[in-house]
């Protein structure tokens, strides 16, 4: 008796404990994934985060031959385009029975798109076939009867091209969007009764300014042989959600626009997003928008519905194990949000399984696109709390925060997730905030200050009380070293006189200039380093210290000794010294320049970059107009003879450049040479 | 006080109310989970050793073993349930698909000639001939004990120890194999079994012989090659011995030879088809991790085989200098044990194989169905000579194959041990809970394993520190710190007023310049992590508490930024230090730390820990990897596993030891199992998971799963668990993760103690409701009642029931609710 009680109390209390665990746990089963999911960090580069999919089912029991394309049907069955059969397998996911469809006429079925509505033009269960070496597209009623065949099109436009449907996807008016094979034309367009009604998008090739430069200069055979083929990449499969948006994924080793969302025109909606892949070989759209591509490489990309990258993973190795690939070929998601995939080498199928990392991203952007900001925001911090470094969620949690003006929350994740653009629409409102708040106090100190100014100003005039901080300003002024260093103000001003001073050595100093030159360097250091977050494109531990320092070093250094050696046989008057002070004198501009924006950088949004870049300009100007100045005053020389001067010095400068370039490798050729014997010694002899 | 009967009512009705809200959907198992039970085998297939050539070798209570010398076929009669297990297929090789051909012709000659009835004509040509037959090497393959893989210019040829001559497509004249069993001493449980092997090689005429004992007993077969007993000119050459490939496969396609009588129409004919054999119910175990399940199968598409080195691979043997980590996937799982074993039926005959000696050099090999004889077949195969790249440039160009100079020097031992029934006579079911529990009484038995009867309330938890680790910085690197000593003390002390007991911690990256750079030969503290004093405070204030802290660290895996190679790291036989390249942020280049220099830096590092007074020493790297080191006169694998069980045994009474996935010959010295994996590599021909790993070191060390944080925090996972018998562990940090951003441990995303403060004391106390009813008790039985519901049996009664499904079931008169485990029984 007193056994079955306490079996009792222990099952009840498993029972709660088993609640329990229920109410705080995410249900999904997680970590068994074969491989890693990878999302974004704030420099663009991949960083490894939570499963997003484990593997699921593995089908190798189908008997299936290079499967090309697999999709759902509204009874949520999945249709395989088994190409090395000639077949199509109609599978049911859950009770694993399978049957197919075949005909005489289909010989290599490698596209396969399922009507999930009814239409005036087209039946719910309607399964289209695209079969490029029949050259045909086959229209099978749910029950597999063929209904219809559609050949190559009987138009004057379509004469002279080669008809070979390899995907295909059709609208609610039973129009076939057909992506035919080696097709650079865009996707065929057929009417619900086969006539071709136009290409429909088409890819284009952008090059870069190399590339325009070979086609410019070379012949097709010279190109050919350069290997570079300048043709659109080829679309490699197409898909129209339930909203009868279509979607179409291409393949080229160029960054293109792989992956469009089209808009009716046949437009692409999504412009410069991240693509994981550019030779992407399926894609498929959920109902919430999410889309997912799948690659030559193996890997699976999820994007969201404007095309953001959220994760990747996958891989291409022949190990044969559940997840990797060894040629992806297709892919499609059922009802439960479980991806499949098709292995055309391998001839089986591979099914996915979210875990809640993902569902609640998805639920998190879902809940975004359709206002529920604090639902999202709820979300998105059960998501970061999960992985912290994602990306993703900074963006998304602040994307939320900015829709319900929590600025300072917003700029704080744009921040983290290094979303300049975004992280300045914050901080603007917040600056705006801040503005509207203490403007108003900003100007009343500012009037108190003039009016005190000018009282003071007013009354020492009569009672001298300041006389006393004056004598002690001019002090130290006075000293010799802060008197020279000053003295770049007045170059800055009055440069002619100022530089005849400075060759007569009766202004500044060599001490002067080279505490100048480190001032310069400072304060170019502080630009490069030091400005906001808006505007500070590398972090500081990215840069690399000792090639800042040689550049400028090198520089201005070889910048004197040039112009020194141009001018002395160029009847130039001044001296090496001279040209050095002449030099560092001019930098006065720089230094506030630099000092100044990126003092500035911190108040900036992006709003005002060109002001930012106009200060810097002018700054460098100034002092490239300094230097020039100099030249001329401390050379004597006329203006021409002036240009031609620094002209020459730089092409001197350049080919010490290159001579010094030349002379590097050499002694790190024979650095590397004497290094790597004595280390195979040390390793066979010694070691 | 509630009444029994209020209590059953209370919970009837408790239950009641929940289940219309329950979805009732099938469980669907993947290879992650444990299937049910395969088929029942109807009929126990009956031999006639009176006929076929069998001689009888011995007999004792539990067997007869008969020996058929033709073909090299060691027959093992089970007494217990007349099953017979054979070393090969014993295929009758001079019946092959040519002979049958053969005699259908010559037979369908004479029938059409009126020489013969039609009957006399089907007695001749109708026929079921085993498909491998068709090859010359295929009867060899399958019947032979031994076979044996040996270099010839450039390419690896395998011989077959049946007596035989024959051609293979590397040469033209032929092989010529001779093979006799022969008793020893008189002794009938011990037979020598030699192989010689002549005109070996292509140019060079080369022999072999190679000496196999077999030892006879109650537990099965014992056989063993010494390294004294591989002889011959050739034995450079030798590549690999693999024993007994096909015993216990499963499968095979028959050629079917059907005599066919004249009709109106057609002539007499004879017909010809390939017909696969049906499978059986069964399967056969492999390591894999925490270990799976290969059933028999009829693949209709190729698979690859399973092959595992055991112990892990030997980067210096298995790879040339360098090797790559593709980014994409999960690392491999490892064979941590050399076991394997194969099951029939259901519950009625098995046998588990291990090797006691040799295990270091042992590989596993599971082959599937759809491959060239389409047999399910599982083997050992033992690895002597390996081929390689020599390099002579200094860039790595041009790379030179060769073999090594010898080859590897050991002595293989293999035992096959058989299992019959549900295991209620002898506590040894024919599964691959028979398997395991027999393994680990042999263990036992060779005191490699303790039964530890801990007497703790309740289970244990780890809880690990990511302390620093260094990013680069504009000059240098910069040590960035996520947690100080001050830090473990605040956290630990937090989780211990929880009311969570039996914490044990380790540290990582507590060195100066944290985990990456932290030199492993080295203890230098830093003041923003922990100071000596700091560290001494920490340990000496968590003694206190009782909860033991320790310094984690990796010898094995080094860098060139944290110490010099020179002289420490492992050489490959090319002369270059191996290394493995990787994805990773910061320090992307690793390379081996040799195991002689492993032990010296764990040796020295522990005497200064155990001077700050730790309790336990935590311990990665060296605990999962075993390297050949080409540095001087080297260091074999053999010599390595010496050299750690040394190094291990020193601290044996003076120290704990929680060690990071040790391989088997570690276990006599772990007393924490860290990191224990809970999955499979998953390879596509691996259709369960089974926690082996688990019931074989169950009560024997703790057990502490992967960390929760990453993708193991899930209902599903605390389930596992349970099943698995775990304990959970995290690994936190005090500040958010983010700040390692950019370092090596970026791969830790979500650490920070603040997030993680109640799942650890959820995860904890709930899998605690579990397991710390069988504390002390050992697992003896493992069933899946029905998909994704399973029951574990403990020695103190209590069974542990798991329902992995979304829907209510039912054990008994006990329901078990969806995603929920029940306690029952016990003292």
């Amino acid at each position: 008796m007193r056994l079955i009680k306490k079996l009792m109390v222990l099952s009840l209390s498993a029972l709660v404990l088993g609640f329990a665990i229920m109410a705080f746990i995410p249900k999904t089963t997680a970590s068994s994934s074969t491989t890693y999911t990878y999302a974004l960090d704030d420099d663009q580069e991949y960083v490894r985060t939570q499963d997003a999919y484990l593997p699921g089912q593995t089908i190798t029991f189908l008997g299936l031959s290079t499967p090309k394309d697999i999709t759902f049907n509204s009874q949520n069955e999945l249709l395989i385009a088994d190409s090395g059969n000639k077949r199509i397998v109609v599978y049911n996911t859950q009770t694993k029975a399978f049957w197919d469809i075949k005909h005489p006429e289909m010989i290599n079925p490698q596209g396969i798109y399922a009507v999930m509505n009814t239409s005036a033009y087209i039946n719910e269960g309607d399964i289209y076939v695209a079969d490029p070496t029949a050259g045909k597209v086959f229209r099978f009623d749910a029950a597999g009867n063929l209904v219809q065949t559609f050949g190559k099109p009987d138009s004057i436009m379509y004469e002279t091209l080669l008809f070979q449907p390899e995907k295909i996807a059709v609208d609610k008016a039973g129009i076939m969007y057909i992506v035919s094979k080696g097709s650079s034309d865009g996707v065929v367009q057929l009417s619900n009764t086969g006539d071709f009604l136009g290409f429909f998008s088409a890819n284009k090739v952008r090059l870069n300014w190399r590339e325009q430069f070979q086609q410019f200069i070379y012949s097709d055979e010279q190109l050919a042989d350069l290997g570079l083929n300048f043709t659109p990449p080829v679309f490699t499969s197409i898909f129209i959600d339930d909203g009868g948006i279509v979607y179409s994924s291409s393949s080229s080793l160029r960054e293109n626009e792989n992956l469009k969302k089209h808009n009716t025109q046949g437009t692409n909606m999504l412009s410069d997003i991240f693509l994981s892949s550019t030779k992407l070989i399926d894609i498929y759209t959920d109902n919430a928008g999410i889309i997912y591509t799948a690659d030559q490489e193996g890997w699976i990309g999820v994007y969201t519905n404007d095309g953001e990258f959220i994760y990747t993973f996958g891989g291409s190795y022949d190990f044969a194990i559940a997840g990797i690939f060894k040629t992806l070929s297709a892919i499609t998601v059922d009802n439960n949000g479980h991806i499949w995939t098709a292995d055309s080498s391998n001839s089986y199928l591979q099914s996915f399984v979210p875990t809640d990392y993902a569902l609640m991203i998805y639920e998190a952007i879902n809940d975004y696109n359709e206002t529920r900001y604090d639902e999202s925001i709820a979300i998105w911090t059960e998501v970061l709390k999960l992985n912290q470094l994602s990306i993703l969620a900074h963006n998304g949690v602040a994307k939320n925060y900015l829709q319900t003006e929590e600025y300072k929350l917003a700029a704080y994740h744009f921040q983290i997730a290094g979303n300049r653009e975004l992280y300045s629409e914050a901080f603007w409102e917040l600056r705006n905030i801040w503005l509207q708040e203490y403007l108003l106090l900003m100007i009343g100190i500012a009037f108190l200050g003039l009016i005190a100014s000018i009282a003071i100003k007013a009354t020492d005039k009569r009672y001298h009380y300041l006389t006393g901080l004056r004598n002690t300003i001019v002090k130290v002024k006075n000293v010799r070293l802060i008197n020279d260093i000053l003295y770049m103000k007045n170059v800055a001003t009055k440069p002619n006189d100022s530089f005849y001073y400075l060759r007569r050595k009766v202004k500044g100093s060599y001490f002067g200039a080279t505490l100048i030159l480190l001032i310069a360097f400072l304060s170019y250091l502080l630009f490069v380093a030091g400005k906001g977050f808006i505007f500070q494109f590398v972090d500081l531990k990215d840069l690399d210290l000792g090639s800042i320092i040689l550049g400028f070093v090198v520089v201005v250094g070889l910048f004197i000794v040039c112009s020194y050696m141009i001018t002395s046989i160029q009847d130039g008057e001044g001296t090496v010294g001279q040209i050095y002070k002449g030099v560092a004198y001019s930098f006065y501009p720089f230094i506030l320049a630099s000092v100044f924006s990126t003092l500035f950088s911190y108040v900036a949004t992006t709003n005002e970059l060109f002001l930012l870049n106009t200060i810097m300009v002018i700054g460098v100007a100034w002092t490239l107009i300094l230097i020039f100045i100099s030249v001329a005053e401390i050379q004597n020389y006329t203006f021409g003879e002036t240009i031609k001067s620094i002209l020459l010095t730089i092409v001197f400068i350049l080919v010490i450049l290159l001579v010094l370039s030349f002379i590097q490798m050499t002694i790190k050729q024979v650095f590397v040479f004497f290094e790597e014997i004595l280390k195979e010694g040390w390793r066979n002899v010694i070691g | 006080m509630l009444s029994v009967k209020k209590l059953i009512l209370l919970m009837v009705a408790f239950v009641a109310t929940l289940t219309p809200i329950i979805l009732h959907a099938a469980y669907v198992t993947t290879g992650r989970d444990t299937d049910v039970n395969p088929d029942t085998l109807d009929e126990i297939p009956v031999i006639d050793f009176d006929e076929g050539g069998y001689a009888l070798l011995s007999e004792n209570d539990t067997y007869k073993f008969y020996w058929q010398e033709q073909r090299d076929v060691l027959a093992v009669f089970d007494k217990r349930n007349g099953y017979t297990w054979k070393t090969g297929l014993d295929v009758d090789p001079n019946v092959t698909k040519a002979t049958q051909s053969t005699a259908c012709k010559g037979a369908l000659r004479d029938y059409k000639d009126g020489d013969i009835s039609f009957g006399e004509f089907q007695d001749k040509c109708d026929a079921a001939i085993d498909s491998l037959t068709g090859t010359t090497t295929g009867p060899l393959q399958a019947n032979s004990l031994i076979y044996f893989n040996y270099y010839s210019k450039g390419a690896s040829d395998q011989i077959f120890s049946q007596s035989t001559v024959y051609s293979s497509y590397l040469k033209t004249s032929l092989y010529k194999v001779t093979s006799k069993l022969a008793k020893v001493n008189g002794d009938s449980t011990h037979w020598r079994f030699t192989v010689n092997a002549t005109n070996l090689g292509v140019s060079k005429d080369l022999d072999l012989q190679i000496i196999a004992d077999i030892y006879l007993s109650e537990d099965g077969f014992k056989l063993e090659i010494l390294n004294e007993n591989i002889t011959g000119t050739a034995t450079k050459f030798l590549s690999n011995i693999g024993i007994a490939n096909y015993m216990g496969a499963v499968g095979g396609v028959n050629t079917v030879y059907t005599a066919v009588d004249a009709t109106l129409t057609e002539t007499a004919d004879y017909t010809v088809q390939e017909i696969q054999q049906p499978m059986i119910g069964g399967y056969a175990f492999v390591p894999d991790g925490t270990g799976a399940l290969i059933r028999f199968r009829d693949n209709s598409v190729s698979l690859k085989a399973y092959k595992a080195y055991v112990f892990g691979d030997d980067a210096s043997q298995n790879y040339q200098n360098y090797r790559t980590t593709g980014g994409a996937y999960v690392p491999f799982k490892t064979a941590s044990i050399p076991v394997y074993g194969i099951s029939h039926g259901n519950n009625q005959a098995a046998f588990v194989a291990y090797a006691t000696s040799g295990a270091e050099y042992m590989s596993i090999i599971s082959i599937p169905e759809e491959n060239i004889y389409k047999y399910n077949s599982t083997h050992a195969n033992f690895n002597y000579n390996f081929s390689y790249n020599k390099l002579y440039t200094l860039d790595g160009d041009n790379p030179v194959p060769s073999i090594w100079d010898d080859i590897n020097h050991f002595d293989i031992v293999m035992n096959y041990n058989f299992l019959s029934g549900d295991g209620s006579t002898d506590g040894y079911p024919a599964n691959y809970v028979g398997m395991a529990l027999k393994y680990k009484d042999y263990l036992i038995e060779q005191e490699e394993l303790a039964l530890k009867n801990s007497v703790m309330e309740n289970i244990g938890i780890r809880l690990d520190f990511l302390m620093a680790d260094s990013e680069n910085s504009i000059v240098g690197y910069n040590t960035m710190v996520a947690t100080s000593a001050k830090n473990v003390v605040e956290i630990l002390k937090d989780v211990s007023s929880k009311g969570i007991e039996n914490i044990s911690s380790g540290m990582l990256g507590w060195q100066k310049e944290g985990i990456t750079l932290g030199n492993p030969s080295k203890t230098v503290f830093s003041g923003a992590i922990g100071s000596k004093s700091a560290y001494r405070k920490a340990i000496e204030e968590m003694q206190e508490l009782g909860i033991d802290l320790s310094f984690y660290q990796d010898y094995f895996n080094i860098n060139e930024e944290q110490i010099s190679l020179y002289r420490n790291a492992t050489k490959h036989p090319a002369g270059w230090y191996g290394r493995v390249l990787t994805y990773n942020e910061m320090i992307s280049v690793f390379y081996y730390a040799r195991p002689i220099k492993s032990v010296e830096w764990l040796d020295r590092q522990s005497k200064t820990f155990l001077n700050m007074g730790v309790d336990s020493l935590t311990v990665s790297g060296m605990t999962s990897n075993l390297i050949t080191d080409y540095t001087g006169s080297g260091t074999t694998r053999t010599q390595a596993i010496e050299l750690f069980r040394e190094a291990f045994a020193a601290y044996d009474g003076e120290a704990l030891l929680n060690l990071t996935k040790p391989n088997s010959y570690l276990y006599k010295y772990t007393d924490r199992y860290l990191q224990m994996d809970v999955y499979t590599t998953q390879y596509l021909i691996e259709t369960d998971t089974v926690p082996f790993l688990q019931i074989l070191l169950q009560n024997t060390m703790e057990m502490y799963a992967i960390y929760a944080n990453f993708s193991f925090y899930t209902t599903h996972d605390v389930l596992r668990m349970v099943d698995y018998n775990l304990y959970p562990s995290f690994i936190l940090t005090q500040k958010p993760s983010y700040v390692l951003t950019d370092t090596n441990s970026s791969i830790y995303y979500s650490t920070e103690y603040a997030l993680y403060e109640e799942l650890i004391e959820e995860i904890y106390f709930s899998v605690n409701g579990a397991l710390k009813e069988v504390i002390g008790a050992t697992w003896t039985n493992r069933e899946v009642l029905a998909s994704g519901l399973i029951r574990n049996t403990y020695s103190n009664g209590v069974q542990i029931i798991i329902n992995y499904g979304d829907s209510t079931e039912m054990v008994g008169t006990t329901p078990v609710l969806a995603t929920s485990y029940v306690v029952l029984g016990g003292e």
